[in-house]
């Protein structure tokens, strides 16, 4: 019992974090372009 | 129908990878339909959500390589002096941007249905208990960040709503910090949207739990895989996170990059408040030639013919307005504003009244850091107009620095200038012979002008001729001059003015006025001197001066190195008439008391500083100077 507990939250917090991070990471890589695109027009 | 082939065609725009992209895109749509036909007849699914699953993640790899690719791309031609030409740039630029918002706008649009399909297969489909919420977990947060890339995409359409405004920088610059304010507050709601499907997604497993439901080790594993994945992921995207936050700020009005030499730029004059970014004609000065808008021009000529060809098309574009008729210099603060005049003058007579000085402002550095130190050379035009004021600063000033620094304005003439030349008393040997003593008694005046002009010139050529002159103190003289004057024997002739500066160890009577006479005995030394120069040689720079001697020690007089000296009491006489009035008369006794009084006062003093009396032989009249 403890140990499917155990596993159980840890997956799905593992993936919840993993996942979590992951969106985030793109959504700032994929804002970076704002930046690229300011040195455009004012460099 | 053919529209649509039309845009899949300008999507993939020839490239492998465009294209690439666009078949992954339709395997998900693929994957989307056939799962969705299994979801509506309670098939098993897993075979059709592991294949929308793996396309959706193809589908981004590829988009996410093809918007690096294009950045990349873009980077290299912004950070890098552009080997191509600035049109080109621009144009590669342009098609380098729209690949990223096309890109990013496509896939958002395919991929966020799929992940709703995902989404809806793994709530009401029939995988394994197991991976059923990981799934749902998972679609669902794909799902929102699809949806936030696509808001974010949308946003991205700034440049075409900040057309024509005056603030256009301004407007970019907000509109752009809009952008980047969305995908942040898309991020945040993927982190609200995880922590309430996390919760969801625990209960569950704890539910299961409780039922010894164990989740199976494959998908364990693969949580910690997405676990690291995300935390790499996370840890690499922090330089451009920090970037994005701080956009490069636009140029504020009053700056503007200006495309001359490098190294010009840097030597440019500083710029100073109340400059403005204008657009002209360009006439740089390089150390290589002169260029108008970058093309070698050989001499003003050149240049007045290419200002006019200017002018008259503005004119033939431009009609109905009045032409600006302004022309922008740019010289290295040490170029000499002799060299720029005639330049100027030729800009002048092509119609340009106006002439603007290009100056730097200092350099701003923004530190990035996905790209390092970024360096901001701007400048400035301050504008002045072409005319005799301006003409006349540019004879006055030495250097173009010189000029602008004094805004283009010399100051008006000095009524006090100097025009003393500097002292050769001690640059000058003395003349070996006659000795002093025997000058004495040969003690003579000179008879005219070109008696002094002669000696001055032997002086100059390093010979001078020692003499002893006789020369008046100018005590009993209305007038703002040096302390003797020497008095031609010749009638008619100007008497012109001395300044005797002793020889070490000789009695120095100074600058004062008296009412002697004085034998003076050295040699003249060629130089034209004031008593500025004369004080400067008795090691007083700084003299204090009055309303009359500020005008009288500018006098200029001829310099004469003193190495003896004896002085005599001029005698006085009276001028009344004997037969005047006894009042008259009294008042003029009493005048030449004074002057007889004032006169033994100065003997005294002379006689207290060394100075001997001339002996009685040495003051009669002189022969001639045989000349």
């Amino acid at each position: 019992m403890r140990s499917a507990l155990i596993r159980n939250i840890y997956t799905v917090t593992a993936a919840a974090v993993g996942l979590v991070l992951g969106c985030v990471a793109a959504l700032d890589w994929l804002g970076y372009t704002v930046f690229v695109a300011s040195l455009r027009w004012w460099r | 129908m053919s529209n649509f082939f039309h845009f899949l065609g300008r999507f993939a725009e020839g490239q492998v990878l465009g294209w690439c992209l666009l078949a992954a895109l339709a395997a998900v749509c693929g994957g989307v339909l056939v799962l969705l036909f299994r979801v509506v007849r309670r098939e098993p699914s897993l075979s059709a959500v592991v294949w929308t699953w793996g396309m959706a993640i193809l589908s981004v790899v590829l988009a996410g390589a093809r918007i690096a690719q294009a950045r990349q791309q873009a980077l290299g031609l912004l950070l890098k002096d552009p080997q191509v030409a600035p049109w080109e740039s621009a144009r590669v630029l342009a098609v380098s941007f729209e690949r990223i918002v096309v890109t990013q706008f496509l896939v958002s649009w395919v991929l966020a249905p799929a992940m709703l399909a995902l989404l809806l297969a793994a709530l009401w489909g029939r995988p394994r208990p197991s991976w059923r919420g990981l799934a749902a977990l998972a679609a669902s947060l794909l799902l929102l960040t699809f949806v936030a890339v696509h808001v974010g995409t949308e946003g991205f359409a700034w440049p075409r709503s900040c057309t024509g405004g005056e603030d256009l920088s301004a407007c970019l610059f907000e509109q752009a910090t809009d952008s980047v304010r969305q995908f942040q507050l898309a991020a945040r709601c993927v982190v609200y949207a995880g922590a309430l499907v996390w919760a969801i997604a625990l209960l569950s497993a704890l539910r299961a739990a409780r039922e010894r439901i164990v989740i199976e080790g494959r998908v364990s594993l693969a949580s910690t895989a997405l676990l690291f994945t995300g935390i790499g992921a996370f840890w690499a995207t922090r330089a451009e996170h920090a970037d994005a936050q701080h956009l490069v700020p636009p140029d504020s009005p009053s700056v503007g990059r200006y495309w001359i030499d490098e190294r010009l730029q840097d030597q440019l004059p500083a710029a100073k408040p109340g400059c403005s970014a204008l657009s002209a004609p360009f006439i740089e000065f390089r150390a290589d030639g002169t260029f108008v808008d970058g093309t070698l021009r050989g001499t003003p000529t050149d240049l007045r013919t290419v200002l006019a060809g200017k002018r008259e098309l503005w004119e033939q574009l431009n009609r109905n307005v009045k032409f600006p008729g302004l022309v922008v210099l740019a010289a290295t603060r040490g170029a000499r504003a002799a060299d720029l005049l005639p330049w100027l003058l030729a800009a002048n007579q092509a119609g340009y009244a106006k002439v603007g000085a290009l100056l730097r402002v200092p350099t701003a550095t923004v530190q990035t850091r996905s790209v390092g130190a970024l360096e901001f050379k701007r400048s400035c035009v301050e504008v002045q107009s072409i005319d005799g004021t301006l003409e006349r600063a540019f004879t006055y000033f030495e250097t173009w620095g010189d000029l602008v620094a004094a805004g283009g304005v010399a100051p008006p003439p000095d009524p006090y200038a100097r025009s003393s030349e500097r002292s050769r008393c001690s640059l000058l040997s003395a003349p070996a012979s006659p000795a002093l003593a025997s000058l004495f008694g040969k003690a003579r005046r000179l008879h005219k002008r070109d008696d002094l002009d002669a000696l001055m010139n032997q002086a100059k050529t390093g010979a001078p001729e020692r003499i002893a002159l006789r020369v008046e103190g100018t005590g009993s003289v209305s007038c703002e001059c040096p302390p003797f004057e020497i008095r031609m024997s010749e009638p008619g002739e100007p008497s012109l003015s001395l300044l005797a500066v002793p020889k070490k160890g000789v009695a120095n009577f100074g600058l004062r006025r008296t009412l002697l006479n004085l034998i003076v005995v050295g040699y003249f030394t060629g130089a034209w001197i004031d008593s500025y120069e004369y004080l400067h040689t008795q090691g007083e720079d700084h003299p204090a001066t009055d309303e009359e001697t500020r005008s009288s020690y500018l006098e200029l007089a001829a310099e004469f190195c003193l190495e003896a000296s004896c002085y005599s009491v001029r005698e006085f006489h009276s001028a009344a008439d004997e037969q005047g009035d006894k009042a008259a008369r009294k008042a003029n006794e009493d005048e030449l008391k004074r002057w007889r009084a004032l006169a033994a006062e100065d003997a005294a003093d002379m006689a207290r500083i060394g100075i001997p009396k001339c002996e009685r032989e040495w003051l009669r009249d002189p022969p001639l100077v045989d000349r």
